[in-house]
């Protein structure tokens, strides 16, 4: 299967074909989830409407994490069978995943100024997505430092894989800060279980920002084959 | 092979302390952040006592970030990794030779400073052998931890900053258990702590995946 989709023209067909169907159901998740979630579905009893901004923070801060496996999965891919689509995987993951970081640190921040009365808070949670962004940060910028594309591949794939060894630990030892340092007293202890009619609208926004990361993750590795196409074609005619 | 790391390990040390060599620049660097910390926040030596450990952790840090671009990138430059990788000696091997000189040579000073530095930071002066053992180890994990970033950015022209920004969030868990395991030593004299022994392990952690992610860092760059 691996050598099948290793063929960027096969990838470029396949992909335009499935592009507009993805899409297609991001948009339509969105227009069902999003209404559902900040209009119909009831408010939070303790915190009212501003408990809403929910539904957009946590699917981005599942998103944050679950990208940058997907960019350690590539990595491996791309290091230990040098597959030619695997680089580009990556590549294209890494501003979205950093997008959803930046999203999920920022309507984290602006639901944290009602509920705890401050915009910011060293929480070992807080702590450890702030690290991932920098880590993705760190990533683009190798990126963008090593011109030969075939060298800067290899070089952020292997960063990618040192950053994933090193996120378990860095979740870790940010726990055990944190716990030092302050008692988690922010927290409502053993906080309401999530009521079906706040989770069910979660769900469906959890899977159109899924969804919609598919579509764009496809959307700008595309992008990324016909800039090389055209580097090449451009270096070829001199 | 022994005799072989350490004649790179003896090489990286006298380069370091050779005129124009600059091993010293990190520990003035450390110096200077250290001193200055009054000057931002006020002479008040109750305040200074409380935050005095883990700042000279932090300034521990940075100095082991700035120090990290002369690594590998001079000997990058005018062909001598090219040749190191060419002897018989494994890559990693290499890399953890250079590593260990660059230890002694770099951090070395700044050892040799902290106690000086923890005086005027109101560190008790019975503590301050004990924070010193406490920074080497820290070093130690600063320079295993960044050597990986130090690989990768070798062959950028300018990758000073860039190295920074890659090796920062590697250290996010060395420097909590540093400064969580200073703290606790000058504040209640407990050398061997959680923290401290949580930090020893990161230390060798670095040891064993630094240099050969090192190593396969520095390839890209030798092709």
């Amino acid at each position: 299967m691996f050598s099948f989709f290793a063929n960027p023209q096969r990838f470029m067909a396949l992909s335009g074909a499935l592009l507009p169907w993805l899409t297609g159901l991001a948009v339509a998740l969105f227009a069902v989830g999003l209404p559902w979630a900040l209009i119909f579905a009831p408010p939070d009893y303790q915190q009212g409407d501003s408990a809403r901004i929910m539904f957009v923070h946590v699917p981005s801060a599942w998103l944050a994490s679950l990208v940058y496996v997907i960019m350690a999965v590539a990595s491996v891919v791309s290091l230990v069978w040098r597959h030619a689509l695997a680089d580009v995987a990556a590549k294209a993951a890494a501003p979205l995943g950093a997008v959803f970081t930046a999203g999920a640190l920022i309507t984290g921040s602006l639901w944290g100024e009602p509920t705890w009365g401050t915009w910011w808070v060293w929480d070992a949670r807080l702590t450890s997505v702030l690290v991932l962004f920098f880590l993705y940060l760190g990533y683009m910028a190798l990126w963008a430092a090593i011109e030969d594309e075939q060298k800067a591949a290899r070089a952020a794939a292997i960063l990618c894989l040192v950053g994933a060894i090193n996120i378990p630990i860095i979740n870790r030892s940010v726990e055990w800060w944190n716990t030092l340092h302050q008692p988690a007293s922010i927290f409502r202890a053993g906080g309401p279980s999530m009521h079906e009619s706040l989770l069910y609208p979660l769900l469906v926004n959890a899977l159109a920002f899924s969804v919609a990361f598919a579509a764009l993750h496809l959307a700008a590795m595309r992008v990324e084959i016909l800039k090389r196409r055209a580097a090449s074609l451009e270096a070829r005619l001199g | 092979m022994i005799g072989a790391m350490a004649a790179l390990a003896a090489r990286e040390i006298r380069l370091g302390w050779t005129a124009g060599g600059g091993a010293a620049l990190p520990a003035a660097f450390y110096a200077g952040a250290a001193a200055f910390l009054p000057f931002a926040v006020g002479p008040d030596p109750q305040l200074l006592r409380q935050i005095g450990p883990g700042y000279l952790c932090l300034a521990l840090a940075l100095a082991a970030l700035v120090s990290l671009e002369r690594l590998f990138q001079s000997d990058l430059e005018d062909g001598t990794m090219d040749q190191i990788a060419l002897s018989p000696l494994p890559l990693t091997a290499s890399v953890l030779a250079k590593l260990s000189g660059q230890y002694v040579a770099v951090a070395g000073p700044i050892l040799l400073a902290t106690p000086l530095l923890g005086l005027l930071l109101q560190v008790p002066p019975a503590r301050l052998l004990g924070l010193c053992a406490i920074l080497a180890v820290a070093a130690a994990a600063f320079f295993a931890i960044g050597s990986i970033g130090a690989a990768l950015g070798a062959g950028v022209r300018r990758g000073g900053l860039l190295v920074a920004l890659l090796a920062l969030p590697l250290y996010a868990p060395s420097l909590i258990f540093a400064a969580g395991a200073a703290d606790l030593y000058v504040r209640e004299g407990a050398l061997l702590s959680q923290p401290f022994l949580l930090l020893c392990a990161l230390a060798l952690f670095g040891a064993a995946l630094g240099p050969p992610a090192a190593a396969a860092g520095l390839r890209l760059h030798l092709e």
